[in-house]
């Protein structure tokens, strides 16, 4: 396994209270897998992955667990350490391009200093290796001296990927690289990660809201809610063939193109609120399902098939998809 | 109702705030605290402190700490006066400029640099050659001297805030103009202004005692600044008389600053938001 | 109830010389919105697809007197609406159009209280007078919105709600003044997926209930195919289909339509033979002269770089702007 979770718990500190906002979650990434954690805001997705690099908050600090790249445990490497590991081996794409980029600088000289600040390569090798990277996310190279806002907000995006590649990482995180794209713009950018993955042999974790998204662009996925893993295994195995409430009213409340028109799922209640949560299951209280044992005791993390974790009681007794018919 | 309690939290604001209260019982229970007229000779002049005087006595033989305590009441009229008129004049100022913008901003804009650039001590002490230095004449002047940071502050905050969603929204409800102004712009953009009248407030009180220092003040009020007048002659034989006036003046100040930096804290900085 | 006619419809920007003209070669006018047509019929959803940038929110500010019109007339109930003028007017005119923002976060006043929120619309468009009128009025409309109890969210601030609680107060505010006509700018776009239903099912319901008629502007066709009766499609300030949305799916003409239909990634969609994407979004600054798609576009002719094809109707309730569904280069293409 390149990379592995084990455990991992993030804490922050608001005020005089600790919420914890990622509680007990492990996944493992193998060389050239993808994975998608989604969820809604405030499940703990883009935490998660701001923790495997180190970069939470000033208020927040890994509470326990381990985040394993090639045997150097992340949460408890020294600074120094993650510092290396940092680009070079685990780069990471953020929500917002525009924020990523330097806008009073060339985005070919910022892709030039990243590789040099890492490697020792003279300049002209530099800027081959980025044009190189520019063609390849579909950017003539003649606009590689350009100002960021002479592109556009996909060709930034995909600026901010080959910028992400340049000291040929291992793992690729992109929080949310499409959600402020339009529709076409984002189906390019999934097909670019997608064929970077093929040629670069690189591990991708994607962080999105949007599961349909996710599910193209990723082999697995985690289904994240109030902090923790509810559902994980194969992209289409858990969003089509699933087995917990959660993953289930997600899907439904989403609306597809293709499939017949119906009435779309409404979830009760809002999201969690980390200074409370139930005991039990925390979706017990927006379940449909839920029964006293959902609010009494949290369910264990187990195998429903193979290749399927799911947390919830009744993993194996809800099918939904039969009752729907 | 948070920001009210990290700003009654912080160690700043309650130390300023103490210091401040202080000074509104001495200015407000002066007549209980020291009866008579403070101006009255009632003792040997320049009697040291700690005898039948608190502070001493000044060259004419009046009770320094009298004249403290009376004087307390200039300085807090001045502070709240002068930036009260400060702020309103500001407020109402910038954000017509801001909102209405235009060629009307670009005035404005002009007038508000003339009023930063005009010299205010020359400009208050011009005024009361001409008008006489009665002191609810010279908060009007103070306070129509430092206006232009108000209204620049708030000229900036409506540029932001009528792009805001909640503005567009309360012009499709059919709200008028000004009421969209005055009632969904500017209370949101009153922070920074707040923050800022209260660090005015300190150069109210400076400005106030540098006049009665240079003997332009009301010369029927007791103030620091007078006091100060009166001890610079005796500086060298009866250091008190510029000592205590000295103090309470820094302290007010300090006053001012802390909880104008310690507003300015909890009214502009985001809350650090997770996720 | 009231219908919208939209004639020939245009909005231009002239930019500032300078910064963008050193961008595109030239100074110049802004097209955001050109030339459009439509009719839009009582106590209808229609649903205007299109990217960022393409005019849509700028049609709807038109709509809503936010923005002037260029060019062109929109009537709304039989009234000219660039006519509309004066403060009694304008008034009068705000009562029947209403709009719901995008942002739930940015179009409710932080220090207002929800029932202030509400009301405010009754206060200034001078619908009620007495307080209590307001206060029952207000209540009703919370209840319709489904923000129940009433009592227990009328007095609370904005950032004491979800996202999706704060749409419904921006929902409410459209709906107290009773209009005839709601437009909405992507109401769904900025909350948690899981209480996007949620709005959606209750848009729907007042459309259905009380004849609203709804302008859904949004750039996800999946979210207008299950909203709308019908769906308009927008590239770069021009309507390029028209069409229901039972056969938008299988019958959408229009290159850039299928384009937005083969991208959109969907659970249930097979990616095998996507179409393939040609070229970069081009810019509303320097649109291309004829059809503005033909860039991008698979089968483009020389025609489409000279002439702008005009919306046509192939079929009842379906109209296209495309230079391959005209009679004469049908019979020239099969010539070939």
């Amino acid at each position: 396994m390149l990379l592995e979770v084990k455990n991992l718990c993030v804490d922050f500190k608001v005020g005089k209270q600790t919420l914890r906002a990622v509680n007990d979650v492990s996944f493992s990434l193998g060389e050239r897998d993808s994975l998608g954690l989604v969820g809604e805001s405030g499940c703990g997705k883009s935490t998660t992955a701001f923790a495997l690099m180190r970069l939470l908050a000033k208020n927040g600090r890994i509470a326990g667990g381990q985040v394993l790249l090639n045997g150097l445990d992340l949460a408890s490497a020294p600074y120094d350490e993650i510092r290396k590991v940092r680009w070079k081996d685990i780069a990471i794409i953020f929500q917002n391009a525009m924020t990523a980029l330097n806008p009073v600088q060339k985005i070919g000289n910022q892709l030039v200093n990243a590789l040099q600040e890492h490697e020792n390569v003279s300049r002209k090798e530099a800027i081959e290796r980025a044009e190189y990277l520019f063609e390849r996310v579909g950017i003539a190279k003649s606009r590689l001296m350009q100002y960021p806002h002479e592109f556009s907000g996909g060709m930034k995006q995909r600026a901010v990927i080959a910028l992400a590649l340049i000291c040929k990482p291992k793992i690729l995180i992109a929080d949310e690289p499409t959600t402020a794209l339009d529709v076409v713009a984002q189906r390019q950018v999934i097909e670019l990660l997608a064929g970077l993955q093929d040629e670069f042999h690189i591990s991708i974790i994607m962080i999105s809201h949007d599961i349909s998204a996710v599910a193209e662009a990723c082999s697995h996925i985690a289904v994240m809610y109030g902090g923790e893993i509810m559902e994980m295994g194969n992209s289409k195995d858990v969003l089509i063939r699933n087995n917990h409430p959660y993953t289930h009213a997600l899907v439904g409340s989403f609306p597809s193109l293709h499939k017949p028109l119906s009435a779309l799922m409404q979830i009760p209640g809002g999201a969690p609120n980390l200074a409370d949560m139930p005991v039990g299951c925390p979706f017990s209280p927006r379940c449909p399902y839920a029964t006293d044992l959902c609010r009494e005791k949290k369910p264990p993390m187990r195998q429903v098939r193979l290749g399927k974790l799911c947390k919830c009681h009744y993993a194996e007794e809800l099918d939904f998809n039969r009752k729907e018919g | 109702m948070r920001k009210v309690k990290t700003f009654f939290r912080d160690p700043q604001s309650i130390i300023g705030l103490i210091i401040l209260a202080v000074m509104l019982i001495l200015a407000i229970f002066a007549p209980v605290i020291c009866p008579g007229s403070p101006l009255f000779s009632v003792g040997a002049p320049l009697q040291a402190p700690g005898g039948d005087f608190l502070m001493g006595t000044d060259y004419l033989g009046r009770d320094v700490w009298a004249m403290l305590v009376w004087g307390s009441r200039v300085s807090i009229i001045f502070a709240f006066g002068a930036s009260l008129l400060s702020l309103l004049v500001g407020i109402v100022l910038g954000a017509l400029s801001g909102y209405i913008g235009g060629w009307l901003d670009d005035l404005m804009c002009r007038i508000f640099e003339l009023f930063y650039i005009i010299p205010r001590t020359f400009l208050v002490i011009l005024m009361v050659a001409f008008f006489g230095s009665s002191i609810g004449l010279m908060v009007i002047i103070v306070g129509l001297t430092i206006w232009p940071s108000n209204a620049k502050i708030m000229r900036a905050q409506v540029l932001t805030l009528k792009r805001r969603g909640y503005v567009q929204a309360a012009d499709v409800a059919g709200g008028g103009r000004l009421s969209i102004l005055f009632r969904h712009i500017v209370p949101n953009g009153m922070g920074p202004v707040l923050s800022n009248s209260v660090l005015q407030m300190a150069q109210a009180v400076l400005t106030e005692a540098s006049l009665s220092f240079l003997g332009l003040g009301d010369p029927n009020q007791a103030s620091w600044g007078l006091i100060l007048n009166a001890g610079q002659r005796n500086i060298s034989t009866a250091p008190w008389l510029v000592i205590y006036p000295g103090i309470a003046l820094a302290l007010l100040l300090l006053a001012f600053n802390l909880i104008g930096t310690a507003l300015h804290k909890t009214l502009n900085v985001k809350q650090t938001v997770m996720e | 109830m009231s219908d919208m006619v939209l004639d020939n419809l245009s909005k231009q920007y002239v930019l500032k010389a300078g910064f963008f003209k050193q961008l595109s070669g030239k100074a110049g006018v802004v097209s955001a919105v050109d030339q459009v047509s439509f009719q839009m019929e009582e106590g209808e959803i229609v649903g205007l697809v299109g990217e960022s940038g393409c005019g849509k929110t700028t049609l709807g500010k038109m709509l809503l007197k936010i923005e002037d019109i260029t060019s062109g007339k929109a009537y709304i109930d039989g009234t000219d609406i660039a006519a509309v003028r004066g403060r009694k007017n304008i008034l009068e005119f705000r009562k029947k159009v209403q709009m719901i923002f995008q942002d739930p976060y940015d179009s409710l006043d932080p220090k207002f209280t929800i029932r202030e929120i509400v009301a405010e619309p009754l206060k200034s468009l001078k619908i009620c007078q007495s307080a209590e009128e307001i206060h029952k009025r207000v209540e009703d409309t919370l209840r319709l919105v489904e923000l129940t109890p009433v009592e227990l969210y009328a007095d609370r601030y904005p950032h004491q709600l979800s996202g999706g609680q704060r749409q419904r107060v921006a929902i409410a505010r459209a709906l107290v003044s009773n209009p005839e006509f709601i437009i909405a700018d992507e109401p769904v776009s900025m909350l948690d997926v899981s209480l996007r239903a949620g709005v959606l099912n209750l848009l729907q319901k007042l459309n259905r209930e009380r004849g609203i008629g709804v302008l859904l502007i949004t750039h996800d066709l999946a979210t207008a195919r299950f909203l709308c009766n019908r769906i308009v499609v927008m590239y770069l300030g021009r309507f390029v289909e028209i069409t229901d949305p039972s056969s938008l799916v299988e019958d959408a003409v229009h290159p850039y339509t299928q384009l937005l239909i083969s991208s959109a990634p969907d659970l249930f969609a097979d990616t095998s033979n996507r179409i393939k994407v040609e070229g970069e979004a081009a810019s509303a600054v320097a649109p291309p002269q004829g059809c503005r798609f033909y860039p991008r576009c698979p089968y483009t002719r020389d025609i489409c770089t000279r002439e702008v094809p005009q919306l046509t109707e192939i079929k009842p309730r379906h109209f296209v702007a495309c230079h391959k569904t005209s009679p004469d280069f049908i019979k020239a293409e099969a010539a070939r």
